[in-house]
């Protein structure tokens, strides 16, 4: 079959298709939050693969040249905006389509074969140890058709084979990934790659975007990403035409939220709101225009960030190793501050700082060198890109947890030789655990355990290993797990812990394990009313 | 020429060994409120840490008066002493060295001191291997020099169950900063510049120790180690016996610290010393 189409992209051309392809993954972009197998409140594989593209197009705007420029300077913007695990792979497609494109004026068919499977390669490159039923293996799939369209390979033809391709590669993904049959969903990171390669393929062929599946404020809170009690100043701008500021006002209104403010003209309207849950505001702004110049910030961490800095010290007396803690709750933050840190940057399961929001806070940190502790699984790809950005400046100690955070901040020194003073906080990870206590967020089934939305659930090491009765039961079933011959026991209160928690915990914990010494106190984190260290 | 040396009850030298090697110790008075106990005579450290628990005022400690100094130097010379090497607590933690140096005013007999700046094993230590120097007949100029000498080359590490009796005490120095932390620390400390300082940072006991054992590592080889405990002979053995691993041949010994010490480490505190081996080129 062959479409009619053009025969090359220009610059302007790709930016345009690319720009298109966005709106097709924004509309698209609950759905895939909403396939996260892990049954917590984790990483929102749709959220960020939506503003690491963003970022990456937002660079591309005033780019007037060759297709390869254009390509080079989103590639760099998509490295520095990439957030989460899934945004962080897809910087890197765009990192190797890039490459593989060079100086080339205009990308043709054959072009667009080698770079789409150079961007698979860069994929594949950037992760330590590849799993197949995730978005590599769509990209991977999806380039494979793309260079198998011999003789009259016009991109039409490419693209189609590609992202049909991707969309039957996200459905064999779960006889690929065990957990993913077993929770009855298909890859979101991949669902993610095939709805980009869809969106790129409709552009190409000239075709309008369909008519998509209009998401409700039900339908976005049935991906049950809770938020509760957790404050977010979301700021934006919304750019179209013929905006219409009232509507857009009552819109975001009957969504919630404190301090609404929106202003602007009739092409450019800038909203601010403090609301628990910036999904639906996102969404309402998305719906009235292009979105640009997101901010999401947690309003605890500020508050931290200006408390913080009412000491200014001078720049020349400070030591010279700073130490940046990704991390979520004043109790936690504070801690960290105390063992050192010179940076808090908020993140955690919910929402991945960028590889370049890290790297602008290790940069603003001072110091001739940061050492970067993620404290979460879903972070340490990004403080990797962060490093990968600024060797020099970055060392990521790939902490998993809080608790593992905290075994490294414990051995930080500010003075001394980087890579001993790495060496000694790496070594101070081992041997502490940790167990987060949370409720999960949807029905499902994880490594063999049938789970309900709402059930009280113990995680182990990043691991889901019990559903319970009641939180407490969860903590102490993680607890089970890993208690060995620990001597201590921390556990760090979330803001939504029950108020009884301290002393219930320090009984509970004390009446199994009168060997180990129990320490309560507040973290202060949002979603985890119970995280516990154990060493 | 007869040379004497004297300490303090803080060097927490085992009391057959001291006599053994004819070395003097000055003690230090421990205070349960209004009732007050020379360290190490009238109480010795299991008693201390018996009664410690139950006391209804923290201990304190003071120290040996300028007269009790001035009676042991007169009793040491008319025994026959010449000249007397008094190796003393570092001054930044205690008088001792103050009232030692104004005991000594006026006598016939000639006294130099030493300030060792470290206290415990670590001072008992180098007052041990000064008593030998001063064996082998070295001189007691030289043997104060040779004392300095090996204090430079002394570490101590301490790891205490909680900061609070450093705290209370005033001894807390450079560590103060560590306490009352939101997350519980427990430090390695030790002696910089004649004071308590912290060396590293940990969660748990056995994590310090590990630590502070790592620390003393990069020291070997060793002339002398020390291992000192509270109330926990099987903690101190267990320090020795990694220290042993680091240097089989070394010679350790195991000492109790003291109510004087323990006074202001607490209950729970495990320590050990040693002391670097001079390097081969001086």
């Amino acid at each position: 079959m062959t479409t009619a189409g053009p025969g090359s992209l220009t610059a302007s051309a790709l930016h345009e298709i690319l720009r298109t392809a966005e709106r097709w993954l924004e509309l698209h972009r609950e759905p895939i939050n909403a396939i996260n197998v892990y049954p917590v409140p984790d990483g929102d594989t749709g959220t960020n693969m939506v503003l690491t593209l963003r970022a990456a197009l937002d660079a591309g705007d005033n780019v007037d040249g060759a297709a390869g420029t254009y390509m080079q300077a989103i590639a760099r913007a998509a490295l520095l905006g990439a957030r989460g695990n899934s945004g962080v792979i897809l910087s890197q497609i765009v990192r190797g389509v890039s490459d593989a494109v060079g100086d080339a004026d205009v990308i043709d068919g054959p072009l667009l074969q080698t770079a789409l499977t150079a961007g698979a390669q860069a994929a594949y490159g950037a992760v330590t140890e590849p799993v197949e039923g995730t978005m590599l293996t769509v990209i991977r799939e999806a380039a494979e058709a793309a260079a198998s369209v011999a003789g009259d390979s016009n991109l039409v033809n490419i693209i189609s084979a590609a992202a049909s391709e991707a969309e039957a590669s996200v459905e064999r993904t779960p006889s690929l990934l065990p957990t993913l049959a077993e929770a009855g969903v298909v890859d979101s990171g991949g669902l993610g790659v095939a709805v980009l390669l869809a969106g790129i393929s409709y552009a190409v062929r000239g075709e309008s975007l369909p008519e998509p599946k209009q998401y409700t404020a039900a339908d976005v809170d049935m991906t049950g990403v809770e938020h509760e009690g957790h404050g977010y100043c979301a700021e934006f701008v919304v750019v179209g035409a013929q905006l219409d500021r009232g509507a857009l006002h009552a819109a975001l209104d009957a969504v919630g939220g404190e301090s609404l403010l929106v202003v602007g003209y009739d092409d450019a309207l800038h909203v601010h709101v403090h609301v628990d849950d910036p999904g639906p505001t996102l969404s309402v702004g998305a719906a009235a225009g292009s979105l640009q110049s997101v901010k999401i910030d947690d309003m605890q961490s500020q508050h931290d960030q200006w408390s913080s800095a009412e000491q200014p010290q001078d720049a020349a007396d400070l030591p010279s190793i700073g130490l940046l803690a990704v991390t979520q709750g004043d109790g936690i933050a504070a801690a960290f501050r105390e063992l050192g840190a010179t940076a808090i940057v908020d993140g955690g399961p919910t929402s991945n700082p960028s590889a370049g929001e890290l790297l602008a806070a290790a940069r603003q940190a001072g110091r001739d060198h940061v050492i970067v502790l993620p404290n979460d699984a879903n972070v340490i790809m990004a403080a990797e890109q962060a490093a990968a950005e600024a060797p020099d400046l970055i060392t990521v100690i790939p902490t998993r947890s809080v608790a593992g955070g905290f075994g490294a901040a414990f051995a930080y020194e500010p003075e001394g030789e980087r890579d001993a003073v790495a060496a000694a906080m790496s070594d101070a990870i081992e041997g502490v655990s940790c167990v987060e206590v949370t409720h999960s967020v949807r029905d499902t089934s994880v490594n063999g355990i049938q789970i309900a939305r709402g059930d009280p659930i113990a995680i182990v090491e990043g691991t889901l290993v019990a559903r319970a009765e009641s939180l407490e039961e969860a903590l102490m079933d993680g607890l089970s797990r890993v208690a060995g011959d620990a001597e201590l026991a921390t556990v760090y209160l979330g803001s939504d812990a029950p108020a009884d928690a301290r002393d219930r915990v320090a009984m509970l914990i004390s009446e199994t394990y009168d060997e180990i010494e129990i320490e309560i106190v507040h973290g202060g984190q949002p979603h985890y009313p119970y995280i516990l260290g154990v060493e | 020429m007869s040379i004497r040396i004297v300490t303090d009850s803080t060097a927490d030298l085992p009391a057959g060994l001291a006599a053994e090697r004819r070395i003097t110790v000055v003690p230090l008075t421990v205070m349960f409120g209004d009732n007050s106990f020379l360290d190490g005579v009238d109480i010795d450290t299991a008693e201390f840490f018996h009664r410690l628990p139950d006391e209804p005022q923290p201990p304190t400690t003071s120290q040996p008066s300028p007269a009790a100094f001035r009676e042991i130097y007169e009793r040491l010379a008319a025994e026959g002493a010449t000249e007397i090497l008094s190796i003393h607590v570092s001054e930044k933690v205690s008088g001792t060295l103050n009232s030692a140096r104004q005991g000594a005013e006026g006598l016939d007999v000639r006294v130099v001191h030493v300030d060792s700046q470290v206290t415990s094993m670590a001072l008992g230590l180098g007052v041990l291997a000064a008593a030998d120097a001063i064996d082998d007949g070295t001189s007691l100029d030289e043997a104060k020099v040779l004392a300095e000498d090996l204090f430079a080359r002394t570490h101590i590490f301490i790891i205490v169950e909680t900061l609070e009796y450093l705290r209370r005490g005033g001894r807390i120095g450079r560590a103060g900063h560590l306490f009352g932390s939101l997350l519980k620390i427990t430090p390695v400390l030790t002696f910089e510049d004649g004071e308590v300082a912290p060396l590293a940072k940990a969660r748990t006991q056995s994590k310090a120790i590990a630590a502070g054992l790592k620390l003393a590592e990069a020291q070997a080889p060793f002339q002398l180690a020390a291992a000192m405990h509270t109330n926990s002979p099987d903690g101190a053995d267990a320090i020795a016996a990694r220290l042993r691993e680091i240097q089989p041949d070394v010679s350790i010994i195991t000492s109790t610290l003291g109510p004087a010490v323990g006074t202001h480490c607490g209950p729970g505190t495990l320590a050990f010393a040693v002391i670097s081996s001079p390097s081969p080129d001086g």
